[in-house]
């Protein structure tokens, strides 16, 4: 028993590092997870189930979150599901009222069908799949500076301050294409043209300098969708 | 806002917003590369937020159980050990005893070397205070410091009257075989312990102000010779050798007697003839032709009260002075007052040696006036200024007074505080 609990904790502690053991661990836990949900649910969760979804991204949480001191981590796992799953009920709550549009109607028509569709299922695949793409791309052009998407994640700015500190450095760097050329070239972040340029701190860019590798690499040829999404703000870093 | 899906995980998705944020969210059936809008993010807390977080609960969770306990102690010593009220057994040996909020006994002490020595022999181990009081009272009675007729006194000093009244009964409770006084600490103790002080005799230089004597009334009978026992104050002085004369009509009584007369110092200023300023003239009446009756020698001596603002730093040169008038001129009078010249004319003694007599035109006086010298202008000069000039009818001697606290230059110390200007009539 107590080599079972040392065994959690440790594959705990492991997957706070790593994407793939944290994957591992919920995929061991599913049934666990799943049992929290029914609990819930008074009911059996089907796959199709956001309940379960939210579940499983609550037990993520609680593996990010989790330390020693909390006590069991399967109880701390449960109490942060059962969180998730309040929180998420209340919130679906103020949509109470409204009728589902796949929910059948007694004479077995989708209300969906009864509407007309304005969406281009066509474009819109054809949107995903070209971002799809470019997300590949990009992942694997990150992947030759040593940087994942969880790094990109976790190390992203979350104060309005240091994110509006990164915009300026990268704007610079758009407005000055050798940057560029210098950073994809030496495989390197730029920090002290960047913070000489942007007259930011370069602590404050050096925290974030993962962070930074994805955004430059966006803002260079190619990753047209990627910079278009992000383009507006961008636009916001330079005019400041 | 929306939002792109960058990877999809198995309990979770990474979404990239417009401020260029990659976010972790719930993977709702998400595909890599699709666009959403309501996703259910994260709300994960930094790893360096939770640990600021973690001390900063545990050093309020310290802080809070300081307090408390701080608190806690606080209380326990204000009720337990804190002297909120005190007993004090009244006797030859007094005993005080110090006691806490619920009344118990915290300590006995002694007010002297009796009362230490009693509480030598007394252990004080847990009792309430009707014991260790009746342990004390017995104590002190198989010392002898108590007889069994005596009734012992209590002084309780409480915080407040409710506490007193409450203490109080209670010892009145306990003792309800017994007979105590009990009485609030500060109030004036029921016995007098020692008898009172005889009066002193001795004439006022001190501090003590004597009243200044009012004017009197003409029409008043002379009072009686000052009796210096009556009232503790000082005694009348009498010119040596010289009988003390009842005083006449008009002129003020001796300051032996002060509170008969009132004591306000600016009525004598105001009653006109009556009263001689320290810097005034006095004429001396004149006899009215050679058959005007001589008058007597002189058997006592009167005083003129005259206000005087710096009488405190005056003394006589001539002793005796007068004890307690503010500003007096002593005037040696004859035995009766010259005829014409009503009650308020009454002549001094003359004190110039009988062979320097002048002729009745030209009469000697001595006025002696009690001034300050103050600053650098020293007697003689003071007495410059009141010189009288040779031509004038009336020869006055003029005698400067030195401060009480300056030793006049004969060496002398007058015994009266207050100025006392002196004017003695020759006889005609």
């Amino acid at each position: 028993m107590t080599s079972d609990v040392h065994q959690i904790i440790s594959q705990v502690y492991k997957a706070k590092k790593d994407s793939h053991a944290a994957d591992e661990l919920i995929s061991a836990y599913m049934p666990f997870i799943k049992s929290e949900t029914a609990r819930f649910l008074n009911r059996p969760p089907d796959q199709s189930d956001d309940e379960l979804s939210i579940a499983m991204f609550a037990f993520y949480e609680a593996i990010k979150n989790y330390s020693r001191l909390r006590g069991s981590f399967l109880k701390f796992a449960a109490l942060q599901i059962k969180n998730r799953l309040i929180d998420n009920y209340r919130k679906e709550k103020k949509n109470k009222g409204q009728i589902s549009l796949d929910v059948n109607d007694d004479d077995k028509t989708d209300l969906k069908e009864t509407i007309r569709d304005e969406h281009d299922d066509y474009a819109e695949n054809e949107l995903r799949d070209a971002t799809k793409q470019e997300i590949e791309e990009l992942s694997a052009q990150m992947t030759e500076f040593g940087v994942t998407m969880n790094d990109v994640a976790e190390n992203s700015p979350r104060q309005k301050r240091t994110l509006e500190i990164c915009q300026k450095a990268v704007s610079y760097a758009r407005n000055n294409p050798e940057i560029l050329d210098d950073f994809l070239r030496t495989k390197r972040v730029p920090l002290a043209k960047l913070a000489e340029g942007a007259n930011v701190e370069r602590k404050s860019l050096e925290r974030h300098r993962r962070y930074l590798v994805a955004v430059l690499l966006i803002c260079t040829n190619g990753y047209e969708i990627m910079r278009g999404h992000i383009m507006q703000v961008l636009k916001g870093g330079e005019k400041k | 806002m929306k939002y792109i899906v960058m990877e999809c995980h198995e309990g979770y998705a990474l979404l990239m917003d417009e401020e260029s944020r990659v976010l972790k969210a719930a993977n709702l059936r998400y595909e890599v590369g699709q666009h959403i809008t309501s996703p259910v993010l994260m709300n994960c807390a930094d790893e360096g937020e939770r640990k600021i977080s973690f001390y900063v609960t545990r050093f309020a969770a310290a802080a809070a159980c300081l307090a408390l306990a701080v608190t806690a102690g606080s209380f326990y010593y204000s009720r337990n050990f804190k002297t909120h009220s005190t007993v004090l057994i009244s006797a030859k040996a007094n005993i005080r005893m110090d006691l806490n909020k619920k009344g118990e006994v915290l300590s006995l002490s002694g007010g002297d070397s009796k009362a230490n020595e009693l509480l030598k022999e007394y252990v004080l181990s847990r009792k309430d205070k009707i014991s260790v009081a009746r342990d004390i009272i017995e104590l002190e009675t198989s010392k002898g410091y108590y007889s069994e007729d005596d009734v012992p006194d209590l002084y309780i000093k409480a915080e407040d009257a409710e506490e007193y009244n409450s203490l109080k009964e209670e010892f009145e409770t306990g003792f309800n075989d017994t007979q105590i006084n009990v009485y609030e600490y500060g109030t004036p103790l029921a016995k007098v312990p020692e008898a009172p002080a005889p009066p002193e005799t001795k004439p006022a230089n001190d501090a003590q102000k004597p009243e200044a004597p009012q004017p009197p009334d003409n029409t008043a009978e002379p009072p009686a010779p000052p009796k210096p026992a009556e009232n503790g104050g000082p005694a009348a002085p009498a010119a040596p050798g010289t009988p003390v004369a009842p005083v006449p009509p008009g002129e003020v009584s001796p300051p032996a007697a002060p509170s008969v007369h009132g004591n306000d110092p600016a009525k004598p200023a105001e009653s006109g003839k009556n009263t001689v300023k320290p810097n005034d003239r006095i004429d001396p009446p004149k006899p009215e032709g050679p058959n005007a009756p001589q008058p007597p020698a002189p058997k006592k001596t009167s005083y003129v009260s005259v206000p005087n603002e710096t009488a405190d730093a005056n003394t006589l040169l001539t002793a005796p002075a007068p004890p307690a008038a503010a500003a007096d001129i002593n005037i040696e009078e004859p035995r009766e007052a010259l005829p014409g010249q009503g009650a308020n004319s009454l002549l001094p003694e003359p004190e110039v040696p009988k062979a320097a007599a002048p002729a009745p035109e030209q009469e000697n006086y001595t006025l002696k006036i009690s001034a300050p010298v103050t600053g650098p202008e020293t007697a003689e000069e003071k007495s410059e200024h009141l010189q009288v000039p040779e031509t004038a009818s009336v020869r006055i001697r003029v005698l400067a007074l030195q401060p009480n606290n300056t030793a006049p230059k004969t060496g002398t110390k007058a015994p009266a505080p207050e100025a006392a200007p002196k004017v003695k009539a020759p006889a005609p």
